[in-house]
């Protein structure tokens, strides 16, 4: 059985893109096929995310469009077998596809894959409305601000207006340092305002940067931000997973700098 | 014919092209072989089948429609035989019509640009007026997702960023930096070339050859990445990209090239073209 799964915001800038490029590269490595559905029109990310820009011939408005068939415009990714990557145009913008096109794309997807993951445009537009189209669950990406929350509490009552109920709540970028000392909520804080389930955090970690950069997901590969990825797929795929310990091991000299902090 | 056996997919069916003067029984084994190695191409689906190139008798179509369902997940639904060619037939109508067959080479790309961009095969038309030989200017930026399209060559005076898209019936000069996608010879013109003053497009393609960009290495430091693998004191001189032996190679836009045949030729089939 096949599940669409919506990766939303509201907000931009919170990490969509760089959860999509994750979770698809995750599940992958868990065996799963998947595709991963860029529907950011007009300003699409997820390719060069996930390294595979040059390789783009064509797109989803040609195969809506009928120009081609959804095999030829889906790129296989370069080192995960069974992940695929349907890239959007950059030359469209949102109007060239309705909720109803993207439906149907989505039903003929589901007869080849485990998991669709839709990436979804930031704002509560058109491209929203056509991301949302076709799913079965959502997973809302935040970051422990304000802004963020209030944008994502937003995007949860749209989701439930258009019948989603299943909204999971991934709490992105979370500063362990900070929560600790108080200066920023922690995904405690941030369930409580929304309300959802969690179903995961991701703490922030320089290296997810160098990854978007150099277009190679970090999911499965040992590092602390791979590794709560790697527990939120398991958690996608039903899995009850333990919340890792986000406490960072600290050096030996940090330890002792503590210990004199402390006296 | 270059091969004894041809397959072509088309939208609901596939078209299978037999050579005339092969023995039947020597290209019953090749089917056999053309279609085991695209089973997994054509899946499960139902298709119609059009057999053409040759003669055959209802027991030869019956039997090639054998090999074809037990080597592969499809079932053939209906069966067309043709002997002669298809694509003999059109040019022979074309012929018989007036219209010269390169025409309908363009006309037929142009119609294949149309189901791939609508707008830039409408700006292609529009420009049809235009003689093929001369070049439009067009001056400014292309930033990621705008696009121009020109039926003769363009001279392009800014930069191609990454996610533009420039399309035009001969060749492309950029004098800047030329990041984005490009195609030269989009109605199939194989001498077209791209020239750039700085050229490191994602994807270029002239008439029907593709190049893409390599991949960025993870360990690669440096953002910097290119189609071509080239010398890094050639980097910061003006280069052109053409066909040679079907694939696109890169060049050094020299004196060397400006004297080749190669840069002679594009022109050439220019002059040709005025003087029809």
């Amino acid at each position: 059985m096949s599940e669409v799964i919506v990766v939303t915001s509201g907000k931009g800038g919170v990490g969509k893109t760089t959860t999509t490029a994750n979770l698809g590269t995750g599940l992958a490595k868990l065996d799963k096929k998947v595709v991963l559905v860029d529907t950011d029109i007009g300003l699409r990310n997820l390719d060069v995310v996930l390294g595979l820009e040059n390789r783009i011939v064509y797109n989803i408005v040609d195969v809506i469009e009928g120009n081609c068939r959804p095999a030829q415009a889906m790129i296989k990714d370069k080192k995960c077998d069974g992940l695929y990557l349907l890239p959007a145009a950059q030359t469209r913008d949102k109007s060239s596809v309705n909720p109803d096109q993207m439906r149907a794309l989505v039903e003929e997807l589901r007869k080849d894959f485990d998991y669709i993951i839709l990436d979804c445009p930031a704002g509560i537009e058109q491209g929203f409305m056509n991301a949302i189209a076709g799913a079965d669950r959502s997973l809302i990406v935040t970051t422990p601000e304000v802004s963020a929350v209030r944008d994502a509490d937003r995007i949860i009552g749209l989701l439930e207006a258009n019948n989603i109920r299943d909204n999971k709540l991934i709490v992105n970028r979370l500063n362990i340092d900070m929560m600790k000392h108080g200066n920023m909520m922690s995904a405690d804080d941030v369930v409580e305002v929304l309300s959802i389930d969690l179903i995961g955090v991701v703490p922030y970690d320089e290296k997810i940067v160098v990854a978007t950069n150099t277009g190679t997901p970090l999911a499965g590969d040992g590092t602390i931000v791979g590794n709560a990825y790697m527990n939120i797929c398991r958690r996608i795929m039903g899995e009850e997973v333990p919340y890792e310990n986000l406490d960072v091991k600290k050096g030996f000299f940090a330890k002792l700098g503590e210990l004199f902090s402390a006296n | 014919m270059s091969q004894p056996v041809a397959i072509k997919g088309v939208k609901s069916g596939i078209v299978l092209k037999l050579d005339s003067r092969m023995d039947f029984n020597e290209l019953l084994p090749l089917i056999k072989e053309k279609f085991s190695a695209s089973a997994s191409f054509f899946g499960s689906a139902g298709m119609a089948l059009s057999i053409e190139g040759r003669q055959v008798s209802e027991a030869e179509t019956t039997r090639i429609i054998e090999i074809i369902e037990s080597n592969t997940s499809m079932k053939i639904g209906a069966v067309f035989t043709n002997d002669e060619l298809l694509e003999k037939k059109f040019s022979d109508a074309l012929r018989q019509n007036g219209v010269s067959s390169k025409d309908a080479e363009a006309e037929r790309r142009l119609g294949r640009l149309e189901k791939e961009n609508a707008a830039l095969a409408a700006a292609l038309r529009q420009n049809a007026a235009a003689d093929s030989a001369s070049a439009e200017i067009y001056i400014g930026t292309l930033r990621s997702g705008s696009s121009y399209a020109c039926r003769g060559s363009l001279l392009l005076l800014g930069d191609v960023k990454q996610g533009a898209e420039v399309v035009a019936g001969g060749s492309i000069f950029v004098l800047g930096n030329l990041l984005g996608n490009v195609t030269a010879g989009a109605m199939g013109d194989d001498k077209a070339f791209v020239m750039a003053l700085h050229l490191d497009p994602l994807q270029v393609r002239i008439s029907d050859a593709l190049a893409i960009s390599e991949d960025k290495d993870a360990t690669q430091k440096s953002k910097k990445r290119s189609i071509f693998n080239r010398p890094e004191s050639d980097k910061g001189t003006p280069e052109v990209a053409v066909i040679s032996d079907g694939h696109i190679v890169i060049k050094k836009f020299d004196r060397t090239f400006l004297n080749s045949t190669e840069f002679l030729k594009a022109f050439d089939n220019r002059e040709e073209n005025i003087n029809e």
